[in-house]
């Protein structure tokens, strides 16, 4: 399917800014229809052939720009249960980025060069997002220890304490990110989501950007959101206790049943930019605009500025040194 | 932070220091930058002046043949140089001298003391190759008494008139280190050398008396330190912070439970007590230095710098 516009016949778009369908032909807002087309393999404007790959649901086509949605990649059992719509324009995110990189010396200039910015792709990434009731059973020793003065001598007594803990946690909403290409620890960088924001799932929000479906099923991302939950029982295990110079662990398990699933579409910016033979992705989180990723660094220019750095300082120190002993 | 705006202003402020330097350079006429027109030598013109002698060795370090010979380098210098050139050794402490005039000088420390010896010296002599009042002009005393404030001999170098506007403190301390080169084994050697290193800086004339450049070890290690630093900071690649804290995924609406303490004891099992006897310790350090640009006993301007053995 597409967003057709009544006025011109442009292809209608969704607008982070004002939350609405809109077409960049004719700037006219809320004048689409919805064009539908079950053929997954042509352009309906063009016939154009359409590269989805494996897991693509939305694309631009390569041939005429019209955005499109695959119909049954967004239906049925692929059909997202919510979404957080972008609520960050693409301009946005490429000023962030220019923001956060464009001080840094060393990294070559072309990176935040504004034509390259602008092949930033704007994409509905699928997650599964688990709900857990977990519980942690603890049992240690602590050891407290005082320690005085009395003459020439000191003392120092040390206290041992059975320390026994079970505690139970509801977790809401653990993600696990359910696409291959892109970086897991990237994707965990650009967290947190604010699921207030999370709404019934409507094609219209994917207008203009790419998505695709969840490569795997949710139990295969278990690990990753069970991961995240234990991690953080552990440490609201960890803050119950206290007062204690050390502790040691003679028992810890964690009980974490999941007790629901949801497949949700989440925004994300993913700008690549390829330096000495190697891509390096930044990813801007599309609903909050947080940035992660790494940044290409340029030996030749790192040298530069080292070598300008000392050379400035010694010639300054050197003057002022001479000014000084003149004086 | 934008680092190359940084760089770009340390970068002009370094040029404003070169500009600084160039110019006291020029000005004080340590680069002979135009060969500048020499006023016709109208000699010497000090009428006020009660002595001809320049050489005073009180302390009898040197023999009668060597105080002749160092009148006659002295003479020659004093043409070339035109400027008055004395040299005064003792042998006494100078802790209780009484300054000559009646302007205020400090008299605290062993260097104040020679300090005051010397400039009075120049003062009450009307020494000066132009004129007896703040003419151009050296003065080198040597004591070679051992203080007992400090345990150590002092020495001044005093200087007047175009002496005191040639001779900075650099200029001051390579004439007495290189006097003190010799000064224990062969006086008259080391006297010599005030004389004609002295000369050598007035006259301007080879490489260690031009431009002023200070390189020390701060000029390498700190330049050192920031580049190197500059280079760390700036190569780690920043990967973006994690903010996801434990609390985040916790359910907290009407429904869930949040965070239920379902059971918690801390039960007290033994304790054990050790004791130590306590060992004291103790330690201490020093240290100390000074400059020239100053007004003696007798309200006269002059500069100087002092060295100790």
């Amino acid at each position: 399917m597409h967003y057709k516009c009544n006025n011109c016949g442009g292809s209608m778009v969704y607008s982070p800014a004002e939350d609405v369908l809109y077409c960049p032909h004719c700037e006219g807002r809320n004048c689409g229809v919805l064009v539908s087309q079950k053929d997954m393999d042509v352009c309906p404007v063009c016939g154009a052939p359409v590269e989805a790959g494996d897991f693509g649901s939305a694309m631009q086509c390569g041939n005429c720009g019209t955005y499109l949605i695959l119909e049954n990649r967004v239906e049925d059992s692929y059909r997202p249960q919510k979404i957080i719509p972008f609520k960050i324009t693409k301009e946005q995110a490429v000023e962030s980025i220019r923001k956060e990189f464009g001080g840094r010396p060393f990294i070559p200039r072309p990176f935040t060069d504004h034509k390259a910015l602008m092949g930033i792709e704007g994409v509905y990434v699928p997650y599964w997002l688990h709900d857990y009731n977990s519980v942690e059973r603890f049992t240690g020793t602590g050891q407290r220890v005082r320690m005085w003065t009395h003459g020439d001598m000191q003392f120092r007594e040390t206290s041992y304490f059975e320390v026994i803990r079970e505690i139970g946690v509801d977790f809401d909403n653990v993600p696990a990110d359910a696409s291959d290409r892109m970086d897991d620890d990237l994707m965990d960088m650009i967290e947190p989501y604010n699921y207030d924001q999370m709404t019934d799932f409507s094609p219209e929000f994917m207008a203009g950007f790419n998505g695709e479906i969840y490569n795997r099923p949710s139990q295969e991302y278990v690990i990753r959101s069970r991961t995240k939950a234990d991690k953080a029982i552990r440490k609201i295990t960890d803050d119950t206790i206290h007062g204690y110079a050390v502790v040691t662990p003679t028992s810890q398990n964690i009980d974490a049943r999941k007790v629901k699933e949801q497949y949700v579409l989440l925004p994300v910016y993913k700008y690549t930019y390829r330096f000495g033979g190697k891509n390096y992705d930044i990813f801007v989180n599309g609903q909050t605009g947080k940035i992660a990723g790494e940044a290409p660094t340029s030996v030749g220019l790192a040298a530069k500025y080292t070598i300008a750095t000392f050379g400035l300082g010694f010639l300054f120190l050197m003057f002022a040194g001479s000014i000084a002993a003149m004086l | 932070m934008n680092y190359r705006k940084l760089l770009t202003a340390l970068a002009v402020l370094t040029l404003i220091l070169l500009i600084v330097w160039l110019a006291l350079t020029i000005s004080t006429g340590r680069l002979n930058f135009s060969d500048e027109a020499e006023e016709p030598d109208a000699g010497r013109t000090n009428t006020q002046c009660t002595t001809e002698e320049r050489v005073f060795d009180y302390a009898d370090v040197l023999s009668d043949q060597e105080e002749e010979d160092l009148r006659e380098l002295i003479a020659k210098h004093e043409q070339k140089t035109k400027c008055d050139i004395v040299l005064v050794t003792l042998n006494e402490s100078l802790q209780n001298y009484q300054p000559a005039g009646s302007y205020y000088v400090p008299m605290e420390t062993p260097e104040n003391w020679i300090r005051a010896y010397a400039d009075d010296f120049w003062d009450t002599h009307y020494f000066g190759y132009n004129t007896g009042l703040e003419g151009d002009g050296v003065l080198l005393a040597d004591d070679w008494y051992r203080e007992p404030y400090d345990g150590k001999m002092h020495t001044w170098l005093s200087t007047s008139g175009s002496a005191y506007a040639r001779l900075g403190d650099y200029e001051i301390d390579r004439i007495l280190d290189e006097v003190y080169e010799d000064i224990e084994t062969d006086p008259f050697r080391a006297y010599s050398s005030y004389v004609t290193y002295f000369s050598k800086i007035m006259t301007s004339g080879s490489v260690s008396s031009g431009p002023v450049i200070v390189i020390d070890w701060y000029t390498v290690l700190f330049p050192l330190i920031l580049a190197l630093a500059v280079f760390a900071y700036f190569w780690r690649s920043r990967k973006g912070r994690i903010t996801v804290d434990e609390n985040t995924y916790i359910n907290r609406t009407a429904e869930g439970r949040g965070i239920q303490v379902l059971q918690s004891h801390d039960r007290f099992l033994h304790k054990h007590v050790t004791r130590q006897r306590i060992v004291r310790s103790e330690g201490g350090g020093g240290g100390g230095g000074f400059g020239g640009g100053h007004i003696s006993s007798g309200g006269m301007s002059h500069g100087g710098g002092g060295h100790s053995r």
